[in-house]
């Protein structure tokens, strides 16, 4: 009973952690610039991100230490730097947009400009992280989250082609422009399989004191989390391609997303949008914030834990801390939330590789995960993976140049 | 003559390839301000609806209004085109709409 109680939260958990910033963004970007036919990257990503977050989990399970600590000690602390930088910058990149995405919706609740929201937010978040638990973190702000299940019911009422939905799911030509879809398609990867979410998730582990008994458990979270947390991601692209398709309109503000759900669902489809967008956005900012501040503790060998006093570790907080008003501060200072969303999920697809290839090597080596290694069908997902990190990579920083404007 | 000939040809690249650059970027800023008429109706009949609030619909006006400028600046001779001066006029007057909605007329 208790198993299935983990399981239930696990499972929400993973749902709420899947829409945040930029998974909106872009879903609602590529819905109304190519209605349903953006839909296979979103499926593609939530398949990616599950695999990952279902080996990362057995690793600490299974072995009672995060990736990162495990990354460190195989590869050594030369190798370590690259992935402990590039997460780092894409970390910042993402946490500053979410913090943009909740003072956005602060700003269509109120009407008070977004950057006057950026640090009273940030502050918000340090005082949960300072005062909370890694329970009050993770499931909080998840079961707040639950709020996002609005996509669904305002897709529902819109009555969508659900064969055609279905047929999407298929990759195909793009209808036109194929630079802006090739850039899209890039972008929802990216904010479908952000690093932050894998490490965070392999901490978790530890936090919540897995251990071999718990890879049942891990694995129906991994997996059942991100399929409704994609099929709610897929929900928010079907709405745009029914609400803004039709009326060729492209996102160029993150302010038109308040529109999504107001013709389905009118008044409520509105406020609970504007709820959505800051609880997703908080959630992820949070668990942004405590990912930099276990990367950093756990590469070089710190106390860290969400529930210990800060006062016991005190470099762990002292990161956090400095890490939350950091990223505050380009939202302080005028950045476009939209612009500076697209720009990290692109950034977020480009540094796959450097944590995605030493997985593979990890989930192969029987002295760290004993029996509990990667099968071959894993392995040929996980090298499947790498590769599309790889052209993910390569193909970023064009696509971004040619297709992002 | 063989150099003339190359700088000909090489004017004449330039010539078209400017040309051709030039039509893309302005059908790319019509998109955008058909996009931003479409959102300002949108939001002028959420408003009518009561389904959005005041705030809300002044920051969407704002944007628009943001957009329309910057189009203007964006097309200069070429806005004169009829065109170009249709989809600017309609992004006008769906602005207009939208305010009026706002003072509840």
């Amino acid at each position: 009973m208790k198993k299935w109680g983990e399981i239930s939260l696990g499972v929400i958990t993973s749902m709420g952690g899947f829409l945040e910033v930029g998974s909106i963004a872009t879903a609602a970007q590529g819905g109304a610039e190519y209605g349903y036919q953006l839909a296979w990257a979103i499926v593609l990503g939530v398949l990616g991100l599950a695999c990952l977050m279902e080996m990362t989990g057995r690793l600490s399970a299974v072995s009672g230490r995060t990736y990162v600590d495990l990354l460190r000690e195989r590869f050594g602390i030369r190798f370590f730097v690259a992935p402990l930088v590039a997460v780092l910058v894409v970390s910042f990149m993402v946490l500053a947009s979410e913090i943009g995405g909740v003072s956005l919706a602060l700003q269509m609740a109120t009407g008070v400009d977004y950057r006057w929201w950026a640090l009273p937010v940030a502050f918000l978040g340090w005082l949960l992280l300072w005062r909370g638990t890694f329970g009050l973190v993770e499931q909080g702000t998840a079961l707040l989250g639950l709020v996002a299940l609005v996509f669904a019911v305002g897709a529902w009422k819109l009555h969508p082609h659900w064969s055609a939905v279905g047929a999407a799911v298929v990759p195909s030509r793009p209808s036109h422009d194929g630079m802006r879809y090739w850039y899209l398609v890039v972008s929802i990867l990216g904010a479908s399989i952000s690093p932050y979410l894998y490490l965070f998730y392999s901490a978790g582990a530890i936090e919540d004191g897995w251990t071999q008994e718990y890879l049942g458990v891990n694995r129906v979270t991994a997996w059942l989390g991100n399929l409704f947390g994609g099929g709610l991601n897929l929900m928010v692209l079907v709405v745009a391609a029914l609400v803004f398709a039709p009326h060729r309109i492209r996102l160029d503000a993150y302010e038109q997303i308040g529109l999504l759900l107001v013709s389905p669902l009118g008044r409520a489809g509105f406020v609970l949008l504007v709820a959505t967008l800051f609880v997703t956005c908080f959630g992820a900012m949070v668990e942004i914030t405590l990912s930099v501040a276990y990367l950093l503790a756990q590469g070089l060998g710190w106390q860290w834990s969400e529930n210990l006093p800060p006062s016991l570790d005190a470099r762990f907080s002292l990161t956090y801390t400095v890490v939350i008003f950091t990223a505050a501060l380009p939202i302080v200072a005028g950045a476009e939330p939209l612009a500076l969303t697209n720009v990290s999920m692109v950034v977020s697809a480009a540094s796959l590789p450097l944590t995605v290839v030493p997985l593979l090597v990890l989930m192969n080596d029987r002295d760290v995960l004993t029996r509990h290694g990667n099968k071959w069908p894993a392995n040929l997902a996980l090298v499947a993976i790498a590769l599309l990190s790889v052209v993910l990579l390569i193909a970023a920083v064009p696509l971004q140049l040619m297709g992002g404007g | 003559v063989t150099h003339q000939r190359l700088l000909a040809c090489v004017s004449l690249a330039l010539v078209l390839s400017n040309g051709c650059g030039a039509s893309p970027d302005r059908d790319k800023t019509l998109a955008t301000v058909r996009s931003w008429t479409a959102t300002a109706r949108l939001a002028a009949d959420g408003r009518r609806a009561g389904a959005t609030t005041a705030a809300f619909t002044s920051q969407l006006g704002e944007r628009a209004r943001k957009a329309l400028e910057e189009a203007r600046i964006s097309l200069g001779e070429a806005g004169e085109h009829a065109q170009a001066r249709q989809a600017l006029d309609s992004l006008a007057q769906m602005i207009h709409r939208l305010d009026r909605e706002l003072r509840g007329e």
